[in-house]
């Protein structure tokens, strides 16, 4: 539903700077994947 | 300190930010992601017509000579619209690495930039990537590349020396492996099996290094703006949608975390201009953007990217 809305499209791209940035929260980066 | 922006930055975050409300609404940006490149190449080309690859080339080569505050204005002006095209790269990075070689300054939409390698973490030193007799073999990741590009810059090692090489991406022996990150933008494996690769002169690691850090920052810019801009997108939301008869914003429990992502934002955003004031020092840089802005300050405390969207996410259900 978030992605629907847009606001799952900033969560997605903000994970994914943290991937390529530095640490991500294992936890949150799992999170992320299922709700994709 | 003054943070206010001169003329001509107000101009350059206007055009910027024009741009982006007209042409990368996130209905456009997943019109463009479901595209065969993986972007729109008419909205590349507009984008190129900016001009912002010209804000970091000094004036003398006919750029604006800007720095990296410079940057930091445009990439939080692209930010709300998660642009898909390798803009900040571009503008940051292969600009710092053509060594002055003004065919590359002029086509710099062209290029791609080759520097990482698996297993290599953010390590710039080439391991695995070697140059013999003017031929450069190995494997480069993480390439943000778009339809346009056509030339890499690429590192690599001729015995204990490192240096960065101009190589064709069409050339026999090259292979481009293209695929979308999780966001959907596009980015690329270049793999090349002795490929001829041209020296770009005065460029070595620590030029590198430095080019990357100014590309960083320039990055985490645009993070802070898509941060922002998911921000808003959630305080309008909780203004409008009614619950118990009631907009959600009413609730305190809401509101408080409204202050705190607000709060995260504007720290992302201190921690930004704290960055970009460290540019020329790529070690002081790393250091903040590493380990004051991304990792937990204590054991409790989540990075800010990681945060800020989950906070907006459970505030839409």
């Amino acid at each position: 539903m978030t992605q629907d809305y847009g606001v799952g499209a900033y969560a997605k791209y903000l994970l994914t700077f943290n991937l390529l940035h530095g640490d991500v929260d294992y936890h949150t980066g799992r999170v992320m994947r299922l709700s994709a | 300190m003054d943070f206010s922006l001169s003329d001509e930055q107000r101009m350059l975050q206007d055009t910027v930010g024009k741009f982006v409300a007209d042409r990368y609404s996130l209905d456009q940006r997943k019109s463009y992601m479901a595209q065969s490149a993986g972007h729109d190449a008419g909205v590349a080309n507009e984008l190129a017509d900016l001009g912002l690859n010209l804000v970091q080339i000094a004036e003398e080569q006919g750029g604006l000579g800007g720095d990296a505050f410079d940057a930091m204005i445009v990439g939080e002006a692209l930010g709300p619209g998660l642009v898909l095209e390798p803009v900040m790269d571009v503008m940051t990075a292969v600009s710092a690495l053509a060594g002055g070689r003004e065919d590359i300054l002029e086509d710099s939409n062209a290029y791609t930039l080759g520097l990482y390698e698996r297993g290599q973490r953010y390590a710039l030193t080439p391991a695995g990537t070697t140059v013999a007799d003017g031929k450069i073999t190995g494997t480069k990741t993480l390439a943000p590349i778009s339809a346009a590009a056509t030339h890499a810059l690429v590192s690599a090692k001729d015995g204990d020396d490192v240096g960065l090489y101009r190589v064709s991406l069409t050339a026999d022996g090259a292979t481009v492996f293209n695929y979308p990150l999780q966001d959907g933008r596009p980015f690329a494996d270049l793999q090349f099996d002795g490929v001829a690769a041209e020296r770009i002169d005065g460029v070595g690691l620590a030029e590198i290094e430095a080019a990357v850090a100014r590309l960083t920052i320039a990055e985490c810019a645009v993070a802070v703006g898509a941060m922002q801009a998911a921000l808003d997108m959630t305080k309008e939301y909780l203004s409008v949608r009614k619950q118990f008869g009631r907009p959600l914003a009413a609730f305190q429990e809401l509101q408080f975390r409204l202050v705190d992502m607000n709060m995260e934002v504007q720290d992302a955003r201190s921690m930004s201009i704290w960055a970009a004031n460290q540019a020329n020092q790529p070690a002081v840089m790393r250091c903040c953007v590493r380990r004051h802005w991304q990792k937990p300050r204590s054991a409790k405390r989540r990075p800010m990217f990681a945060k800020i969207p989950s906070s907006c996410m459970a505030a839409w259900g």
